[in-house]
């Protein structure tokens, strides 16, 4: 008989007792039901200013610069709240259009693990007090302040700043021998090299993918990463969204390891190794000089280094040689910013063989603050920090204790430095082994200016004062420059009014007003390609790998970039636009390579490589270049962001110095045999390969041979271009039609040119209030997504054929969800709108188990109820926040579409005539989704739902979608089909 | 052996069936009854403010417009309240000692706003537009009541879901000439209903009884 151990400090309480508590209790929390909500208050401003009117947005130009390039944005502002960004559509880097960062950068700014307190080895510290001993006046304590800045460093991320540079400048003229570095571990280095051994300049490249027919991507993710993947998606898009069977489409071939947005656009995609493409870029530049024959300069084809084994891809590479010399002057072909310089050389080589240059490809000036010099990257300031040369370190944003290469062992140096500053928006990794923490503004708190791709001058304005008292890169080096005095806005001003022309004031406004300064664009370089140097520039292509050898790339993050984003929850939970991974990153393997090595999804493997190792569960993902590992850097953070912390592994442990960081050879893959408990005691602990559950939010691609895509290629099309005929079952139904008057709205979604980058879901998520909930809510498939991009892949599993399906509520008008709600919550607008109301809603889930879609998501927790009060501010205040036990799902922004339709009915106008579009719309990049009146003949939306490409997902059901999907084209070489 | 209950234990019995019975039907009907209470809803009760600022005077003896500080009436979704310097437009030159207008001084000087009490409070779930409907011949007294009467305002109106639908399903009862929008005791000089049909025609008013009208 075994005797229970009684519960400390239950003796009190009788059992009696007990029940009378719990009796009461529950009887008193239905009386607290019944209180009545608060008297709310109305705050108005005690001095209102004249352009804000309380109830109507205003929207601000501004620009979020990452790694020194600007992207323009329009911020949406509630009374003096920013609360949604969208693109700037002048600005050259956004065309109107924006990525996944940058929507979520408004919860960001709103994140409450930001840091709030400047401080000294953790002990609050006043401005003040860091005034007093970095200023002008006092730094007389430094040995530097008397020995003209020797022992002073700085290290900043690279910057296009012209106001960071004149800052800098002064802080060189007061001290002379202080040394800047710069550093961003995903900063494009090696395009700028390349740029310099060829042309003799650092230039940069600049590319036009409109006037091209013919796109060759090695190892670029042209449309979903880099400084103006916004703008080369809308120029790839135009020039592929076919109108009718005359229209022609540009051809696309990527080479690359792992899936990126830019290969499932592609009409060839050869899976290569990323060590591979050096083979491949030198095989086609040889192809392409072999097919030019006598065209060719002389002597080339005999000074191209000779490929070490026999050509890979051969096939491939000689029908790309092909197609790109048969439209000299309109090719394209783009080396990707991980790929060593030489792959670099030889895409410029051929682009400048086949005439692209000055067409499809021409060189600027870098706008990054000595682009190419040696001050970018981490060398020089290790052997200053080894050599005990470091008096004063001031680390001015970034984050290189997390993201230096793991072997320069930066944060046990960073720890050896007596006086060391940080400036960051966080408590980090690098803020623990600095001496100083001030806490940055973040951009939308920020006044600054920085430079697009093309050297567009951009300003950066700031949308509310910083809410936690935050400095930016300019006010901290204003400090050491000794201008703490001075505001960053005056400085501002008066580094513009330099560049003015005419009235500097006006300029000024002007460029705030617009977002940009307009003409500051680089001119065209006047650079020259030396084809005599040019081949010893090549380097050997690299033998090879042997047979069954594994090759280690590390990858940027399409959610976390290089983890500087990791705190951010919408970000965490956006499924992966490729493997649909939330909240981890995984060990990605090809199918056929998780087969030889006996892996399957969640085991957990060791990954040993250049003397580190590393665990991370690994994850099958089909279109992987066999015997390839990527694996996602930016994870497995380790600071005070209490979102970011110990979400997935740390990457940056195997990420080391070197010509080429980011991808190599020699990678050992051991599975991880973990203890398990046993089932019961008599039972031994077994020992089975250890497991980690990834939250997947699709876990298979198939679709179960329906036509939820339709595929076809240009020449297919063109003999047939209706889509596959629909064969809609006779719908018999004994509902009255719905009665539709007045304006009517559609949606139409090309499949041609959606790359599943996911912008539109952040987009989505920042204007409807859409909750996270989690690693365990996604675990449990309680993800909250209005919409969502489903892939689905085709034909090989090791090569598919991948195709994305942004997949959002229909607004069918036979809708299956309002046949079946018991209390009428989900109903049927006049305007042909599916509406949900909240306030109606029981939460008896019928409409979700009865919609053929799977767009309806239901809060089965309370998941806003414990947001601060600075995260309600994100919120957008036009949109309902919902509660627990409601269903909800896309509205169409319905907000939007009342909002503009009261005011054109003020105006005297029946109906808006366009102006707005939906936020997923008006991300897209490509201009996927279209979004208007489908009863003005006139409008893109009804134009593109009349194309014969145009079908809707399971239509056989007679739902009658409002939403119409364009079939996916595709313009296969016919060489190679 | 005897009863164990006297006779009238019965009685009691049937008394206390009847009583469940009543309570079991009755709670909810009492509570739906309760719920649409002038109490519950808040109507007639005149709200303690800050600043004992009193409509009857500004609009009935000084002839304030109400769009002179509700000026956001005819553009955006609220009528907006004023700001403090509004107020000291006026209360600069005149009254500019009073006491009872300390409040609003401090509020000036200070900077910081004055907390009026909400008196119109709609749930968060309903978007309401007052610029559409004064564009459309809704007047302020239609839903506001007199204020121009009212030395402390309270709710006139109950401001529930049925309420709204009475007149979204027939708008024609309400309607007056955009000109007419602020002035509290227009009365129409013909019958309500044929004003009501003619402007409803030349402005183009709808009956607005879809869900996303106002829940969104």
């Amino acid at each position: 008989m075994h005797h229970l151990p009684p519960l400390s400090g239950a003796s009190g309480l009788t059992r009696r007792a007990l029940f009378e508590w719990v009796g009461a209790s529950l009887a008193l929390a239905g009386v607290g039901g019944c209180a009545e909500p608060p008297t709310e208050q109305i705050l108005p401003y005690a001095t209102q200013p004249p352009e804000v009117t309380p109830g109507i947005p205003r929207y601000y130009a501004t620009s979020m610069v990452l790694d020194g390039f600007a992207t323009g944005l329009l911020v949406e502002s509630h009374v003096g709240r920013p609360t949604k960004i969208e693109g700037n559509p002048d600005h050259p880097a956004s065309l109107g259009a924006t990525g996944a960062y940058e929507q979520a950068s408004i919860l960001g700014l709103y994140d409450p693990h930001r840091a709030r307190a400047l401080l000294e080895r953790g002990q609050p510290r006043a401005w003040s007090a860091f005034l007093e001993r970095y200023g002008l006046a006092a730094p007389r304590s430094h040995r530097w302040a008397a020995a003209g800045g020797a022992g002073l460093h700085l290290l900043l991320e690279p910057t296009s700043s012209p106001l960071v540079a004149e800052l800098l400048g002064r802080v060189r003229a007061a001290y002379p021998r202080a040394q800047v570095h710069f550093h961003a571990p995903l900063a494009p280095l090696s395009p700028l090299e390349a740029a310099r051994r060829l042309l003799g300049r650092p230039l940069l490249a600049q590319y036009d993918l409109g006037r091209a027919d013919v796109v060759v991507a090695l190892d670029a993710d042209l449309l979903a990463s880099g400084p103006f993947h916004l703008r080369y998606a809308r120029q790839l898009a135009e020039r592929r969204r076919v109108a009718g069977p005359t229209d022609g489409m540009s051809r696309l071939y990527v080479a690359e390891a792992t899936p990126t947005p830019t290969g499932v656009l592609a009409d060839h995609r050869v899976r290569a190794r990323s060590a591979e493409v050096h083979g491949i870029a030198l095989a086609l530049l040889a192809a392409v000089v072999a097919a030019l024959g006598r065209d060719a300069p002389g002597g080339l084809a005999a000074a191209l280094p000779r490929a070490a084994g026999p050509a890979a891809h051969g096939d491939q590479v000689r029908a790309m040689a092909r197609d790109l010399t048969a439209r000299p002057g309109a090719g394209l072909v783009v080396a990707g910013d991980r790929q060593p310089p030489a792959v670099h050389v030889a895409a410029h080589l051929v682009n400048a063989l086949l005439g692209n240059v000055g067409r499809t490809v021409w060189w600027t000036e870098s706008p990054i603050l000595e682009a190419g010099e040696p001050s970018h990257g981490l060398g020089p300031l290790v052997d200053a920090l080894r050599a005990g040369a470091v008096e004063t370190l001031v680390v001015l944003e970034g984050n290189p204790s997390y993201t230096a290469p793991a072997d320069l062992e930066l944060p046990r140096l960073l720890r050896g430095v007596a006086d060391s500053v940080y400036l960051g928006l966080f408590e980090n990794e690098t803020a623990r082994d600095c001496r100083w923490f001030v806490p940055a503004a973040h951009y939308l708190e920020s006044w600054g200016d920085a430079r697009a791709r093309d050297g567009t001058l951009s300003p950066v304005q700031p949308l509310i004062r910083p809410l936690y008292g935050g400095r930016t890169v300019a006010d901290v080096l204003a400090v050491l420059a000794g201008l703490a005095g001075r505001s960053t806005y005056d400085l501002l001003r008066e580094t513009h009014a330099r560049r003015a022309t005419g009235d500097a004031a006006a300029e000024f406004e002007a460029a705030l007003r617009e977002g940009l300064v307009a003409g500051s664009a680089f001119p065209r370089a006047d650079a020259r390609i030396d084809l005599a140097r040019a081949p010893s520039l090549l380097g050997p292509a690299a033998a090879p790998a042997p047979e069954g050898t594994l090759e280690l790339d590390l990858v940027q993050d399409a959610r976390v970039y290089d983890g500087r984003f990791a705190d951010n929850p919408w970000l965490q939970e956006l499924p992966d636009p490729m493997t649909k991974l939330t909240w981890d990153n995984a060990a990605l393997v090809s199918p056929r390579t998780a087969a030889r090595l006996g892996l399957a999804n969640e085991a957990v493997v060791e990954l040993a490589c250049r003397g580190r190792t590393l665990r991370a569960p690994v994850l099958v993902q089909p279109g992987q270049a066999d015997d390839a590992v990527s694996l996602a850097l930016g994870y497995g953070r380790d600071g005070a962001e209490a979102v970011a912390r110990g979400v997935g592994v740390n990457a940056f442990g195997l990420f080391l110095a070197g010509e080429s960081p980011f991808f190599s050879g020699g990678l050992a893959l051991t599975p991880v045999v973990g203890r398990e408990a046993p089932p019961s005691p008599v039972m031994p602990p077994a020992r089975r390969p250890a497991r980690h559950r990834l939250a997947v939010t699709q876990p298979h691609r198939s679709a179960q041979g329906r036509a939820i895509v339709r595929r076809a290629t240009l020449a297919e099309y063109r003999e047939a271009p209706r889509a596959a005929p629909a064969q809609p079952r006779p719908v018999q139904t004994l509902y009255e039609p719905h009665r539709y008057e007045g304006v009517q709205w559609g949606m139409t979604i090309d499949l041609t040119v959606c790359s599943g980058c996911s912008a539109c879901v952040v987009a989505c998520q920042a204007e409807n209030n859409v909750p996270v909930v989690g690693r365990d809510g996604v675990l449990g498939s309680r993800e909250m997504h209005w919409l969502r991009i489903d892939r689905y892949d085709e034909g090989d599993p090791d090569s598919p054929a991948v195709s994305m399906l942004p997949m959002l509520c229909q607004h069918c008008e036979r809708a299956p969800c309002e046949y079946v709600c018991p209390v009428n919550a989900t109903v049927h607008s006049p305007d042909g709108l599916n509406e949900q109301v909240y306030n109606r809603c029981i939460g008896t889930r019928f409409c979700s188990n009865n919609c053929p879609y799977k767009v309806r998501r239901f809060n089965w927790f309370d998941y806003n109820a414990d947001r601060t009060e600075t995260q309600k501010m994100a919120m957008n205040p036009d949109v309902t926040v919902r509660a627990r036990g409601v269903m909800e799902k896309c509205t169409f922004c319905v907000q939007r579409i009342r909002r503009h339709e009261i005011e054109a009915r003020i105006e005297g106008r029946p109906a808006p005539d366009g102006g707005f579009t939906t936020a997923c719309a008006q991300a897209c990049p490509t201009g996927a989704i279209v979004f208007g009146r489908i009863d003005d003949p006139r409008t893109d939306v009804a134009r593109l739902r009349r194309q014969p490409r145009a079908y809707a997902v399971l239509e056989e059901l007679g739902t009658e979608p409002r939403v119409r999907y364009l079939a996916r084209l595709t313009n296969p070489n016919p060489e190679l089909t | 052996m005897a009863a164990l209950f006297p006779r009238w234990s019965n009685r009691v019995a049937r008394g206390v069936i009847a009583a469940v019975v009543l309570l079991v039907l009755g709670l909810p009907v009492a509570l739906m009854a309760w719920v649409r209470t002038p109490y519950n809803l808040g109507q007639g009760y005149p709200i303690e403010q800050p600043v004992q600022f009193d409509h009857r005077h500004h609009v009935a003896d000084d002839g304030i417009d109400c769009r002179y500080c509700h000026s956001a009436v005819e553009r955006s979704s609220t009528a907006g309240i004023p700001s403090t310097s509004l107020c000291m437009n006026c209360h600069g030159q005149i009254w500019n000692t009073s006491p009872l207008l300390a409040p609003v001084r401090a509020s000036y000087e200070t900077g910081r706003p004055i907390a009026w009490n909400r008196v119109h409070q709609l749930p968060d779930f309903v978007y309401f537009d007052h610029a559409i409907h004064v564009g459309k011949g809704i007047g302020c007294v239609s839903c506001h009541g007199r204020v121009d009467l009212m030395p402390r305002v309270f709710q006139v109106a109950p401001l529930t879901m049925g309420w709204c639908l009475d007149c979204h399903r027939a708008p024609e009862r309400h309607l007056r000439p955009l000109d007419q929008i602020t002035n509290m005791a227009w009365t129409p000089d013909r019958p309500q209903l044929e004003v009501g049909r003619e402007l409803k025609a030349r402005y183009g008013v709808r009956e607005m009884t879809t869900c996303t009208t106002c829940h969104r």
